[in-house]
């Protein structure tokens, strides 16, 4: 059952026309969020204009969790079949969640500094996202020193596993730590409590949209990811085949 | 997980034996962090007034440094002469060759620590013998401990490692350094009491990672 | 409020790097396609 399940996700993601299908989608998801940034939603009381990054930012954080959500699922399943295509897929999308971790810090950073009056603030949820970015960050470095050894890939297996798993903690203590030191003069927090209902609709359009553009993004990798695999698995034969062909030559003119 | 006791204190015995005899982590980790703490205070002047709040960020941060110099050591040991992988021939429950590994960092690493914080107890006038500070220090290693063993072990024959370790086991670590420099300042007395549950973060923190740990060990080392 | 600019900056930046990335991939697979049928082509020219 597990096994064909899995057959269907990993062909699903190689497939070209499941590729273009999701291109397509994602691209008029994202118009239609534009529309619903740009215009439909009304420009915020408070903050102006500016409130509309709100409609990518939240989104994106979003896709991040679910990227390091799939790596560390790929992880286990990884360690449990000890199939590579589990491991590519890890890799994948921890390479894409880093991109989207990296766009909601520079986002948050673009929307602070009109609102709150400094890019940065070591608020609890900035805080979390920064160290999001360097558990992942090391992660994939981690991936470039290990190189394709079984060895190297369960390692990073059992990392993308315990970095998620960390995540929740480290939350808990930037929660903690952050209300024991001054906060910066914050407008808003950057949830209103109270969103009024056109808002939170274009957000969850944004959602769609951003997961799909994931999606498109993390089938990409991923194909780069096995195609990748393909090369050096045929060339590695080839060069055995080389060493083979070099050695019965010796022989037969020794011979 | 099928514990044998046997087992771990063979392991736990024959490492202690090694560094009793070879004194390769314990001294040299001491005088670093000892080192650290020197140079800190040229830094941040923890001796006057004004640094006083930096001291238990200054003592962990010396011991973490120290500890990441350790780790490493203590695997490539088992690697040199393939000791590892002989040992993991052995039918032996791979969860519990993680826990006598643990065992004989913690033990190492309370070492350092038995050097390293009456020292700066001393320097600084700081009261670090308080039954709280003492308790933080313990826990505090425990789950420092777990993540670095671990980490250490699956890096052991990584050309890269000394760059590699530190990059994987600090961002992991951020929640516990939060919860132990809290901790400790709260029990010298030098931050007033936030009344935050510091001690049940630790624990967490320890219980996860040295369980999660001990159980992935397995598949980590497998027929290497 | 006049904090249009930043709004700009922002999805700008979300763009340029989704596309970015996108068509490296992109590169990245169809050169790597490419090797692939050219490893294919060595290899049916050997075995003859």
């Amino acid at each position: 059952m597990i096994e064909s399940l899995s057959d269907r996700i990993h062909a699903a993601l190689l497939s070209p026309r499941l590729r273009q299908a999701a291109i397509v989608a994602a691209a008029l998801a994202m118009l239609a969020t534009l529309f619903g940034a740009f215009i439909y939603a009304p420009a915020d009381a408070i903050e102006g204009d500016v409130q509309r990054i709100f409609y990518i930012h939240v989104p994106m954080a979003w896709v991040a969790y679910l990227a390091f959500g799939i790596v560390a699922a790929s992880s286990l399943m990884f360690l449990w079949r000890k199939q590579s295509r589990w491991d590519v897929l890890a890799r994948s999308s921890a390479e894409v969640g880093l991109i989207f971790t990296t766009l909601v810090l520079l986002t948050g950073a673009i929307w602070g500094r009109p609102i709150w009056g400094t890019w940065w603030a070591w608020d609890a949820r900035l805080t979390t996202t920064l160290i999001l970015w360097v558990l992942y960050a090391g992660y994939l470095t981690i991936r470039s020193f290990v190189g394709e050894e079984e060895s190297g890939a369960r390692f990073a297996a059992v990392v993308g596993v315990l970095g998620f798993v960390d995540v929740p903690i480290v939350h808990m203590s930037v929660t903690w730590w952050r209300t024991l030191h001054p906060q910066p003069i914050v407008v808003r927090p950057l949830e209103s409590p109270s969103l009024p209902n056109e808002m939170l609709a274009v957000m969850l359009v944004g959602v769609v949209a951003m997961t799909l553009v994931f999606v498109t993004l993390l089938a990409l990798r991923y194909a780069v990811g096995i195609a990748d695999e393909r090369l050096r698995l045929r060339r590695r034969r080839a060069y055995a085949r080389a060493l083979l062909a070099t050695t019965r030559t010796l022989e037969a003119a020794n011979g | 997980m099928n514990l044998d006791l046997r087992v771990f204190t063979a392991i736990l015995w024959k490492d202690l034996l090694i560094e009793v005899r070879a004194k390769e982590v314990l001294a040299p980790v001491a005088t670093f962090a000892l080192l650290m703490v020197l140079v800190f205070n040229f830094g941040f002047e923890i001796d006057t007034g004004r640094g006083r709040d930096v001291a238990p960020a200054a003592l962990w941060l010396a011991f973490i440094l120290g500890g990441l110099l350790g780790f490493g050591r203590a695997f490539q040991l088992e690697r040199e002469q393939g000791a590892l992988d002989a040992m993991l021939l052995a039918p032996v429950d791979r969860s519990t060759v993680y826990l006598a590994k643990l065992a004989v960092n913690v033990i190492i690493l309370l070492g350092v620590e038995v050097i390293l914080v009456p020292a700066f107890g001393l320097l600084f006038d700081l009261p670090v013998l308080r039954p709280g500070v003492l308790l933080t220090l313990a826990l505090g290693t425990i789950g420092y401990a777990s993540l670095g063993t671990l980490y250490a072990s699956g890096m052991a024959n990584l050309r890269s490692r000394e760059v590699a370790l530190p990059l994987l086991v600090l961002p992991a670590m951020i929640p516990l350094v939060i919860a132990v420099v809290e901790a400790t300042a709260e029990a010298m007395g030098v931050s007033p009491d936030s009344g935050r549950p510091w001690w049940a973060l630790i624990l967490a923190f320890d219980a996860v990672f040295v369980v999660l740990s001990a159980a992935l060990f397995g598949s980590l080392v497998k027929d290497t | 409020m006049d904090n249009l600019g930043y709004l700009f900056v922002a999805f700008a930046l979300a763009w340029a790097l989704i596309f970015g990335y996108m068509l490296i991939l992109g590169g990245r697979l169809s050169r790597i396609s490419r090797d692939l049928d050219r490893d294919d082509h060595e290899d049916s020219e050997e075995s003859q």
